[in-house]
Parts: structure tokens; C-alpha cells; sequence
């Protein structure tokens, strides 16, 4: 069946003139339909909110004063450190100031601005009443855990680093996988047969098996891990974006450029690889998700991010090892299965927003 | 006729809702289909006809498609907001429809007496599958499918566009309708497939007592096929009535132009003296087919030994069905796939030159394909799209300048300078087409290769785009290769014709000679064709209404 849309022809009305940062009227459309789903637009807000609340952590959980004044001077503990022998204290090294004696010093020539949670991801507690890990009190509205470190502040910082590094990594690994699946689908023949078992060997890996091994001689840390995970996620849009250059390359207007005498690197660019995006883009916040439950997995299995580092999958760890103690666990797994449906209901949205039967 | 007409549509409106807004496709029409009576609807893509004749089967997009007004009565029974049973009983047993793409309306994982058996067996289950299958084969040899016993089990992509055309003639017959709607039945098939075709379904629906609602935007059909005429335009009916009177005394300002729209003139005479500017000797295009282990099987010989001249400012016009290898031969020619044989430009061999020298020759020869919708980038503005040549072999030209150029070359093609930044889908067919043509003569080449460049446009503006093509040619002394199915546009442009046939030359020379005396029988069944269509009583037989 045939459904001929009207399309306008004769005199077409004046164009309105275009400003360098309107949108494309596809981009409008897409914006558009990423609003009407409304649970992925929520999501979204929910979730840019929730990123952007974690990257200024320092200001809502930390053992140090936001701002301090003493003898009409303004100090920033959060951002700069301070000697002891600033506030008239006796020792050089760094002021403690969760020490009574620091704060009293302050406090008799001036005052101290504290974040809402006063302790750090890494501020160990000696002052709770119950052995750690201990259950929630005002104190500690989550508990602490078997470092007597405080949870709430553990997974905002967890949060951050998981997001930070997930992004870090999805946007690496789909920028090696777009540049790999267009140059497989745009040039086809042997380098596209070459490719394709290369990346069938590397899938047929078990990955928590390599990267165990890796972990075992490689010093793991945040970008070593990226490194390593980049290994082995840098396939997952490959396929895609080389079914797209497939595609591509034998269109029309591909071959009008052609035809132009153009060079492959711009009719790749130019286009083709919008078409390409439009693909990827939609696999991008479910590549998000799997990258975040990557981490959590390699930290929970002790072959992740080094000790210092708060992450998700170490609280997991301890509630494991402390089946007595649910709010470790409770907190644990409320921060995934916040985050991950949030990003499965962006990605959704996404989806929805690339559709092209949405289209009209 | 005083009888109460078999169909009766009256002030029927057809709407889209899209994106918030209302898109009226179809605004008050009315019309009545006769007992064996056929009726067309006459328009150009966008005039409403698809919808109008979708509504009557009430299988538009409800409800994103609505009718503001109207009612559709079928023998007294109203259409319009009927219930789904009611319309499931009428839908293929009392109106069948044949629709306009073969290629995609059967089911591609059945074997076709399935889906005909189906068909038979929804409407009357009493019939038991062997007599199903027996009525199976009769309707199949009614519709002319050769061998049909042994064509029973095929899948359909075992068979070519007008069998598979007829398959679904078949299906739409087979529970004996009253009212058949072939919605541009032949307007996806080849040239001589399109006659048959039509013979096919004037002499069924004569044999059948059907009537017969045929939407289409060829005049020749029209003329060779109904009784009636609807013309329509911007959904509404402008003029109606018997076909002999609407188009010896048209009276709407429209209908004459639709009247008017057929190609005409003839191609200018240039001098045709002079080493010929592309020359190709013994071109051959073989495509393998795989085999085990990537050794090539068998080859397709798309192209089987071709040698042209064609000379300076002139037009060699390639004919032949699809699948005769007229693009391939246009695609080898520029270098833009694999070939055999030589192939000179201006005297120098280009046959082994790689893609790096080919494209310091890329300036000078241009392409223009068949489809304006595929072929423009929907993400580049018409300004980017026209200037890219531009950006590559005049890379000394700044931005205003080469704006300036692209203005210049739009004006050129007829279009109006405030399209610059308007991205294509904007545009209509025949507009898209003149960009595709501004594209390929902005780098002033010397040689453009027109694949189809009209067929998927519609009449009235074929005719606009082969006088463009004309008048660019004579007024930049430009070398066509025009590739069209379309004798009447071929005739309109092309000096000299190659005739192909599965690759093979079958005729080669001057138009006018093959067009007055044609050789072969190929050559022959292609003319009359595309000329004997449109040609009134001659050959034709018009079956009494």
C-alpha cells in the first residue's frame, strides 16, 4: 500500500533565515519525541541532576569546613590545605578538623561553614558508639561500614566515579568501534573478512577471565582499568555502524559523491556517518549501563579500582561479606537499581527520539 | 444510468493528523462506479487519489488518517465507520485491490498457493484445501502464468515483477469481487510487462462482469483502459466525465495541462563532427557469483561486450527492459565500478587509470541518477549539496564566492535562489531532480551520464526536466548518455540509440532510423510498447462496457 504524502510544490514559502545555533529541523523532531516519552525525559533530568549533585561531593560529604574564618582571614579547606599552625595550632602538618582541640582554636577567633555530611568517603569514624560496621544513627543516616567510613558519603562518591568512569569509557570504546565499523563497512572485501574474525576471536574471550589475568601483573588504576576495559568494549558498535556503511556505500547520493571525485575520508564523514550515528547513538546509554556493571562486577571481585578509590561494587563486597548488616546491602543495591533503569529508560527515550516510523 | 451505481462516493474528505497539524489529502470528492464499469482516477503524487481509493476499503491509517465528511456506499451499504466485521466480509470478497508494488505485497516466506489459498478459504471456509487448490490453478492460468501446476510451490522472489503482478492479480480475483481497485498496477513493471498487463485486466474484468476503479497518473493507461475519467489535483475533482470528451474538450485549466505534459520536441542537431569524446570498446562488466571458497561459480555478464562513440554535444540514448545492464553500462563508463574493455575520454585511455588520477577527471564527467529522493543527502542543505564539487576541484574559492556560483547554477536549473538553505525534503520530485542537475553541471563538465534520470517523476514534470536537459545541452555543447525503459523520453533527447538487451547490443544507430524502421523484434515489442499505449484504437481493442 501506497500512501502519497503531500509534498509542496510551486512556490515555496520564503525561508525563515537561519541563525548559526537553531536546530536542524531533525534535531527539532527528535527533541521533540525524546520529550514525549516522558518516563525517559524525567530520566534524564533525574539523572543529569543526580551527576552533577555527585561531581560537587566535596561540598555535601566531607570531613574539612567549606569555609573558614579565622582572625578576619577567609580560608577554603575544601579546595586548599592548610597547616595546623595557621589556626594557632602547634603542629606543621595538615589541621584535622574533626580534632576538638582544632576546632576550639577556630572557634574562639572565628567560625567554620560545614558540608551537610561531615564526614569524606575515606574519613574513618573512632567515635561511633557500636563496633563498625555500624547501623544507621543520626550520625551516620546510612551506617557506616567495616572501615567505620560513612555510607552515604561512600555512595555519592561511588556514584561519581562510576558515571565518570563509565563515560570515560563508552566514549572511547564508541569512538574505536564507529572508527572500526566504518572503515570494515565502508571499504568491505578482505579488510572487512580480516576485521570480523579479529573481533570474533576477542568476543569469544571471557572477559572477566582476561582482565582477572591482567589485573594480576597490570598495577590497576582508574585509566589502566579504562585501558584494559577498552579491550574489550570497544566491539559493541561495531557491527552496527558497519551494517550502516554497508548500507551506505552503495546509495545514491554516496555514489553522486563519488562521482564528484570526492575522497573516501569525506564521503565516510560526510555522508555516511550521520546515517551511522543515528544507530549508535541509540546502543550508547545501554553501553553506558553495561560499563557501570562492568565496574561494579571487577570491584566487587576485588580486580577493580585500587582501595582508596569509593565504588559501588566494593560496598556490594562488604555486604556480602556482612550478611548481618543490611544496610550496607540495602544502600548498595538502591544506587544500582536507581541508576541502571534510570540510563535503560534514557536509552528508550533515545531510541524513540532516532526512530524514523516516529518520524511524521 | 438509472440502475443505483455499484459504488457511491459522495463529499468525501480524507485528513492526516501529523506532528499537530491537520494535512488534508482528499477535500469533497464525489463519483460513482457502474456495474462493469471502470472508472480512473487521473493525478499527479500528492493529488489525494491513493487515499481517496484507500478509503473506500476504509484501510487508511486510522485514526491518524480521519474523514471529516463524507460517505462511501457500496451497494447501499455505507463504508465510512462500518464495523471491522463488516468491513472483513467486504474487504477482497466484494472489492479487491491490486496494489502498486509487486515486488513487496506478497509475503516473501510463502510459496504463492499459499497465500492465494488463503485468500479463498478466508471468505468461504467450506472449501476444502484440493478444492482450493484446483480453483488455485485456475485463477493462475486465468491471469496467464505460464506452467502454472509447476509454479504453485514457488516462492515469490522466483518470480519476475509482472509475474508476481500477476499472482496478485490472482489473489484479488480469487473470491470473484465486484469491484477490482488497481492502484498504479503497472507503474513498478517494465515497459512491455506494463502492456500486458493492462491487456490482462481489461480482458478479466470484461470476462468477470467487475468494475473497475484504476488509479493511475499515465494518460496512456487512461485512454486505453476506462469509460470514465476523474481528474484530480490537490485532493479535489476538477473535471469528470467520459474519457473521449474530458481529453478531446478538456475544460479545466489543469486537465489541459496534464494533456499538454507529454515530452515532446526533438533532439537539436549538433555538429557531429570530430573525434568522439568517449569511446568505449568491447566493455564488459562480469560479476562472479560465489562459490566455495570465493571461486567465482558462474558470472553474470551484466554487460557483455558494448562498444560506443558517442561525439561531442551529442546524446546516445541506451534502451532496454531493467536488468538489461543500462546503468551498469553508465556506472563502468565513469569508472565507478569494475570493468573490461577500453574506455577513452577525449582520446585518452581511462580504463586503468586508479581512483586517485580518476578523480583529477571527476570535474568533467557527472552523473544524474534515476531516484531525486536517494540521491540528495538528507542531511546536507541544497547549498551543500551543490557546491560540494566545488569545495573539491575549486578549493581557491571562498565561501561567498562559491554561494555566488551555486546561486547562479540553481537559477540555471529553474529554481529560485531562496532554496540555498533548505535541506530536500522540502522539495517535490521534479525539484529534487533539478538540484540533482545543478549538482552535476556546476563543475561545467563535459560529459554527464543520465541514469532515468524522468522515471520517477511525474508526466507533467518529465517533460519540464527533458527541456532542461535539452536546453543545458545546446547551451554548454554537453555529451549525454541517456539511460531510460521510456522511449517517448528517448525519442525526445537522444540522437543516436543503443538498443541492450541482457547485456547484449541488439540495435545500435541513429535514433530516427531505429525509431521509423526498428530491426529487431525486441526492438519492436519495446516501441510499440511505449507508443501503441497511448495511441488511440490502434492495435488496443477496447472491450465494450
Amino acid at each position: 500500500m501506497n500512501l502519497e504524502t503531500p509534498v509542496t510544490d510551486g512556490p515555496l514559502t520564503p525561508a525563515p533565515a537561519r541563525r548559526r545555533f537553531q536546530l536542524k529541523p531533525i534535531t527539532r523532531r527528535r527533541w521533540y519525541n525524546f520529550k514525549a516519552n516522558r518516563r525517559g525525559y524525567w530520566s534524564l533530568w533525574i539523572f543529569l541532576t543526580l551527576y552533577v549533585v555527585s561531581l560537587f561531593a566535596e561540598l555535601i560529604a566531607n570531613d574539612r569546613p567549606i569555609l573558614v574564618r579565622y582572625r578576619g582571614d577567609l580560608y577554603v579547606p575544601v579546595l586548599a590545605a592548610y597547616p595546623e599552625t595557621a589556626f594557632g595550632g602547634q603542629f606543621e602538618t595538615e589541621a584535622d578538623y574533626k580534632d576538638p582541640v582544632v576546632q576550639d582554636l577556630i572557634d574562639r577567633h572565628g567560625w567554620m561553614l560545614w558540608p551537610p555530611v561531615r564526614f569524606s568517603h575515606d574519613t574513618i569514624d573512632f567515635d561511633i558508639a557500636e563496633p563498625a560496621p555500624s547501623p544507621p544513627s543520626p550520625d551516620h543516616v546510612f551506617g557506616t561500614d567495616t572501615n567505620a567510613q560513612d555510607v552515604f558519603a561512600k555512595l555519592l562518591y561511588g556514584f561519581r566515579t562510576s558515571i565518570t568512569f563509565a563515560l570515560i569509557l563508552t566514549a572511547l570504546s564508541s569512538a574505536i568501534g564507529i572508527a572500526a565499523g566504518a572503515i570494515q563497512g565502508f571499504f568491505g572485501g578482505w579488510t572487512d573478512l580480516l576485521f570480523q574474525r579479529v573481533i570474533e576471536i576477542l568476543q569469544s574471550l571471557p572477559v572477566l577471565y582476561l582482565l582477572i589475568i591482567v589485573a594480576s601483573f597490570v598495577e590497576p588504576g582508574f585509566f589502566t582499568l579504562i585501558g584494559v576495559l577498552l579491550l574489550v568494549s570497544w566491539m559493541s558498535l561495531v557491527q552496527v555502524v558497519r551494517a550502516e556503511f554497508l548500507r551506505g556505500r552503495n546509495l545514491d547520493y554516496v555514489r553522486a559523491a563519488r562521482a564528484l571525485g570526492l575522497s573516501n575520508i569525506r564521503i565516510m564523514f560526510k555522508h555516511i556517518l550521520p546515517n551511522a550515528m543515528v544507530a549508535a547513538m541509540t546502543f550508547i546509554p545501554f553501553n553506558l549501563n553495561t560499563a557501570i556493571v562492568l565496574l561494579a562486577i571487577l570491584d566487587f571481585l576485588n580486580f577493580g579500582l585500587p582501595s582508596g578509590y569509593p565504588s559501588l561494587g566494593e560496598l556490594l563486597l562488604q555486604a556480602r561479606n556482612n550478611l548481618h548488616t543490611p544496610w550496607l546491602a540495602i544502600s548498595g543495591f538502591m544506587a544500582m537499581a536507581v541508576l541502571l533503569p534510570l540510563l535503560i529508560f534514557i536509552g528508550e527515550a533515545v531510541r524513540d527520539a532516532f526512530d524514523p516510523r516516529k518520524a511524521t | 444510468m438509472s440502475e443505483r451505481p455499484l459504488l457511491d462516493v459522495r463529499d468525501l474528505a480524507v485528513s492526516f493528523r501529523s506532528e499537530g497539524r491537520i494535512v488534508e489529502a482528499v477535500r469533497g470528492i464525489s463519483f460513482s462506479v457502474g456495474r462493469r464499469e471502470t472508472v480512473s482516477l487521473v493525478g499527479e503524487s500528492g493529488s489525494g487519489k491513493t487515499a481517496a481509493a484507500m478509503s473506500i476499503m476504509q484501510l487508511l491509517p486510522y485514526p491518524i488518517a480521519f474523514h471529516p465528511s463524507g460517505s462511501i456506499l457500496l451497494d447501499g451499504q455505507e463504508m465510512v465507520g462500518a464495523d471491522t466485521r463488516t468491513l472483513e466480509r467486504i474487504r477482497g470478497a466484494r472489492i479487491a485491490l491490486i496494489p502498486q508494488e509487486p515486488l513487496t505485497a506478497l509475503n516473501p516466506l510463502h510459496t504463492i498457493d499459499r497465500q492465494i489459498i488463503e485468500a479463498i478459504q478466508l471468505h468461504d471456509p467450506a472449501t476444502s484445501r484440493r478444492q482450493a487448490c484446483e480453483r488455485t490453478i485456475d485463477l493462475l492460468k486465468l491471469v496467464g502464468l505460464r506452467d502454472a501446476e509447476n509454479r504453485l510451490k514457488s516462492y515469490p522472489h522466483q518470480l519476475s515483477g509482472g509475474q508476481r503482478q500477476r499472482v496478485m492479480i490472482a489473489m484479488a480475483l480469487a473470491n470473484e469481487p465486484d469491484l477490482l481497485i488497481a492502484d498504479e498496477p503497472t507503474t513498478a513493471l517494465d515497459v512491455t510487462v506494463q502492456a500486458q498487463v493492462l491487456d490482462l485486466l481489461q480482458a478479466l474484468r470484461a470476462r468477470l462482469g467487475m468494475a473497475m476503479l484504476l488509479i493511475t497518473h499515465d494518460l496512456g493507461v487512461v485512454r486505453k483502459m476506462t469509460d470514465r475519467v476523474c481528474v484530480m489535483t490537490e485532493g479535489r475533482i476538477v473535471e469528470g466525465g467520459a474519457v473521449e470528451e474530458v481529453f478531446d474538450r478538456p475544460q479545466h485549466p489543469y486537465t489541459r495541462k496534464l494533456l499538454a505534459a507529454e515530452p515532446k520536441g526533438r533532439p537539436v542537431r549538433a555538429e557531429g563532427d570530430g573525434p568522439p569524446l568517449v569511446k568505449a570498446d568491447a566493455l564488459k562488466v562480469h560479476f562472479p557469483i560465489k562459490g566455495w571458497f570465493g571461486r567465482p561459480r558462474a558470472w553474470v555478464k551484466a554487460v557483455d561486450g558494448v562498444s560506443i562513440a558517442i561525439p561531442r554535444g551529442q546524446t546516445l540514448g541506451v534502451v532496454g527492459e531493467s536488468g538489461s545492464g543500462k546503468s551498469t553500462m553508465g556506472l563502468a563508463l565513469l569508472r565507478l565500478i569494475g570493468s573490461e574493455g577500453d574506455i577513452c575520454f577525449e582520446e585518452q585511455p581511462i580504463a586503468d587509470m586508479n581512483f586517485k588520477r580518476m578523480r583529477k577527471l571527476r570535474n568533467r564527467m557527472q552523473i544524474v541518477f534515476q531516484d531525486p529522493f536517494a540521491s540528495l543527502s538528507p542531511r546536507l542543505t541544497v547549498c551543500q549539496i551543490v557546491e560540494e564539487g566545488l569545495t573539491q576541484f575549486r578549493p581557491d574559492l571562498s565561501y561567498d564566492e562559491r554561494r555566488a556560483a551555486v546561486r547562479q547554477v540553481l537559477d540555471e536549473v529553474g529554481l529560485r535562489d531562496d532554496v540555498l538553505d533548505r535541506y530536500p525534503h522540502e522539495f517535490s520530485g521534479g525539484q529534487r531532480q533539478r538540484i540533482a542537475i545543478a549538482r552535476a553541471i556546476i563543475l561545467k563538465p563535459d560529459f554527464i551520464v543520465l541514469d532515468e534520470p524522468t522515471s520517477a517523476l511525474d508526466m507533467s514534470v518529465q517533460a519540464e526536466i527533458v527541456d532542461l536537459l535539452r536546453e543545458l545541452q545546446v547551451r554548454h555543447g554537453l555529451t549525454y548518455l541517456f539511460i531510460s525503459h521510456d522511449l517517448k523520453v528517448v525519442r525526445a533527447l537522444a540522437h543516436d540509440l543503443l538498443v541492450l538487451k541482457d547485456g547484449v547490443v541488439v540495435e545500435h544507430g541513429p535514433a530516427d532510423e531505429i525509431f521509423n524502421a526498428p530491426r529487431s523484434d525486441y526492438t519492436r515489442a519495446l516501441i510499440s510498447a511505449a507508443f501503441d499505449l497511448r495511441a488511440r484504437g490502434s492495435g488496443a481493442e477496447r472491450v465494450p462496457a
